[in-house]
């Protein structure tokens, strides 16, 4: 199995949590983001628990975005040098 | 009752004021707040109006729900014809001055004519005097509110008043509440000052009845509950509309160095994290459970002192578009633009707009009096705020005049550079990945704006199931994506034109999440409040009514189609940098093009954004002319 670096980012709550902005990760190449979930809950709790168990998405309440582009779907593969944004509704000004 | 509040018409010309009660056929058709101010623009404004001229009318309006303890229901809505841009001139104020002056008796005022002398209006428990400022005129916004506290030994008063830009008619000047509350944006303290008008300083023991009180309660209760229940506001009560900048400098969607680039590299300084080293507590207006808003105090060096905000436009202001990546520098810009009553947006748009034609040597040198306009240079911003906020020197009295006549003077080739629509400054956000928000500034009817339109949820990438229950149409919930985004645009302009009318906060809408208040609990917050019935349907059309009655005030004063235009750098220059979906984007000229004659269709509005006039008659707009004062 090879392995590929990704790039997670945290913002708001999800920085507070994991006391860092960005945090490089090696994953092995059939990741999905489902997998990723999994493994930043078995490290930094329930914050990161935020799969809507009513549709299996992402909850509406969260913003995930992976390489920018925000995601709800969980069985995404991820690919070497993807980066994945952490964070929450963020219109305004 | 809520709805015994009067109209008072102010002509400050002759001194003499009328008052009455506001007609529930009024409130029927208008709501409130920007609904009824809009009416009032159109039919007490002579067409072709100086906007500085004592024929303009100075519109002031509560919500119709101002005073109930939810949705932050004490915003005011500000309007008379820009003197920025020609058009609407409309600008909306939270703080605590909109529910003062309802327990004073008045939910609108109707101001024209022009003091004689600096003057100021008294507003007590029915009664409207028009009194002397001669010792206000020349103090800042705090000082002058600090004044009339002392003048009239009442620590509870609450006033809306003007600096020294809006006394100069500086043409972006604002209107100023409180520490930090701001009508901002399209001049409308440059007509106070136009009028000689100072402040308006309201104080009221007058009790209001709600319909039905208790349930009202519960209700309120209920929202407020569901509002800061959502993660939305917990970030906002912690970090405040600065949150924003985490996602937009991340993905590359701000403005930076005017439009030079997408996001500002090195500019973790201006994470909202940061403000720990400057905010002691957090807080909010009338009405609200979120608390959006810092104060703070920067402690140290010569521009040491203590605010409240800032908000995410000034980071954009004084931190991304002038290529600047310290926060002391932001405090220090945003507190100035207070102090001074003038627009951070706007005068953010334009100082970006000056630095990168001095950077093109497209300035000429001798405007510049020695300034070397260079990017994040903070003593630079704060000397180009001064001098603009005072009309000081040929740059400071030219750009105070905003981007149209500053482009007539420095020549035709600064205007690609001009990142405005209408001649009103565009937030700091990058709508090149971004067809709907796009849509939304070219056709917002006060020039290049965030606030008429602003679909937050097309960011969230929503399942799209839940935006056509929400839209009730087919919407791609790719932010990239054109598709279905002209009947998005025309939903939540809808929907803000009802907030602004109603008076409560536009964040506590379906601006923060999917289950947040929209027109089915709008509808039963009237009731409870008023006793007047409307669902849904008719909702939406008081909305259609107010924004096709912008419109045609827009219409008459020489506006249509070639002005809902995007900057072309819009369509020319790709963004630079930014994470994959984002980088390399351009907007499609031709799917602008259809996305705005889609929108024109829904609205009802012919080819060249003129309502029809079947539209007119459906929606019972009044057309008739009736200047009153």
């Amino acid at each position: 199995m090879t392995t590929c670096k990704i790039e997670l980012i945290f913002h708001a709550f999800f920085r507070e949590i994991t006391k860092t902005r960005k945090i490089l990760e090696e994953i092995s190449d059939d990741c999905t983001i489902n997998n990723i979930l999994t493994q930043l809950v078995n490290r930094y709790g329930n914050e990161f628990d935020i799969i809507d168990p009513s549709t299996g998405k992402i909850s509406n309440e969260n913003v995930i975005l992976l390489n920018g582009k925000s995601i709800r779907e969980t069985n995404i593969k991820v690919k070497d040098k993807d980066v994945l944004i952490f964070s929450l509704p963020f219109g305004g000004g | 009752m809520v709805l015994n509040r009067k109209i008072a018409y102010i002509n400050l010309s002759s001194g003499k004021i009328t008052q009455k009660v506001i007609s529930k056929s009024m409130r029927a058709l208008y709501l409130g707040g920007r609904g009824i101010n809009m009416h009032n623009l159109y039919h007490h404004i002579p067409p072709k109006a100086d906007p500085i001229g004592p024929d303009n009318a100075l519109l002031i309006g509560t919500g119709l729900l101002t005073g109930i303890p939810a949705l932050g229901a004490g915003r005011c809505d500000i309007a008379a014809k820009s003197p920025l841009t020609g058009a609407v001139g409309d600008s909306n104020i939270g703080g605590f001055f909109a529910i003062e002056l309802r327990l004073a008796g008045f939910d609108h005022l109707v101001i024209t004519g022009k003091a004689e002398k600096p003057s100021y209006l008294w507003v007590n428990d029915g009664d409207i005097e028009i009194r002397d400022a001669s010792n206000l005129w020349g103090l800042d916004t705090f000082d002058t509110q600090k004044q009339i506290l002392s003048d009239n030994s009442d620590e509870l008063i609450k006033s809306l008043v003007i600096g020294e830009a809006g006394e100069k008619l500086v043409r972006y000047a604002n209107v100023r509440t409180g520490m930090k509350n701001a009508a901002g944006r399209t001049g409308m303290g440059c007509v106070m000052g136009s009028k000689n008008l100072k402040a308006i300083a309201t104080r009221g023991t007058l009790d209001i009845e709600f319909m039905y009180p208790d349930q009202l309660l519960d209700y309120c209760s209920e929202m407020n509950t569901m509002i800061t229940s959502t993660r939305w506001a917990r970030a906002q009560s912690k970090w405040g509309t600065l949150i924003i900048y985490s996602n937009t400098n991340t993905t590359g969607l701000i403005r930076t160095r005017n439009l030079q680039l997408n996001l500002l590299e090195d500019g973790e300084d201006l994470e909202p994290e940061v403000m720990d080293r400057y905010s002691f507590g957090m807080s909010g207006c009338f009405g609200c459970s979120v608390h959006c808003r810092h104060r703070y105090i920067l402690k140290d060096g010569p521009h040491a002192h203590f605010g409240e905000g800032p908000e995410y436009t000034s980071l954009g202001a004084f931190g991304t578009m002038v290529g600047c990546n310290k926060m002391d520098t932001v405090l220090a810009g945003n507190h100035l633009v207070n102090k001074y009553g003038i627009d951070t947006l706007e005068i953010g748009g334009i100082m970006a707009w000056v630095m990168e034609l001095y950077e093109k040597k497209l300035l000429p040198e001798k405007m510049t009096h020695g300034l070397k306009l260079e990017w994040g240079k903070v003593e630079v911003l704060l000397e180009l705020i001064k001098r603009i906020s005072k009309r000081e020197g040929v740059l400071g009295d030219m750009l105070a005049d905003g981007f149209l006549p500053s482009i007539a003077k420095i020549g035709k080739e600064s205007e690609y550079y001009a990142m405005q629509i209408k001649g009103m400054s565009n937030l700091h956000s990058d709508e090149r990945p971004t067809p709907s928000l796009a849509l939304g500034i070219a056709t917002s009817t006060r020039g290049a704006d965030h606030l008429r339109s602003r679909p937050a949820l097309d960011l969230y990438g929503l399942p799209e199931e839940v935006l056509k229950e929400i839209y009730g149409h087919s919407v791609s919930s790719e932010y990239t994506s054109y598709e279905g985004k002209s009947r998005m645009i025309w939903w939540q302009e809808n929907l803000y034109a009802i907030t602004d009318s109603i008076g409560t906060c536009k964040f506590q809408t379906v601006f923060c999440a999917v289950n947040a208040p929209k027109f089915e609990e709008f509808s039963k917050l009237i009731y409870l409040t008023t006793g007047l019935e409307f669902s849904k349907s008719p909702l939406m059309e008081i909305g259609e009514r107010i924004i096709t009655t912008e419109r045609m005030f827009n219409n008459r004063e020489g506006f249509t189609r070639k002005d809902d235009k995007l900057p072309e750098r819009f369509y020319k220059e790709p963004t630079p940098i930014g994470l994959p979906i984002v980088k390399g984007k351009t907007l499609d000229k031709n799917k602008i093009n259809t996305l705005i004659e889609e929108y024109y269709e829904i609205h009802g509005w012919d080819n060249n954004g003129i309502p029809t006039e079947e539209t007119i008659k459906k929606l019972g707009i009044e057309t008739k002319h009736s200047n009153r004062s």
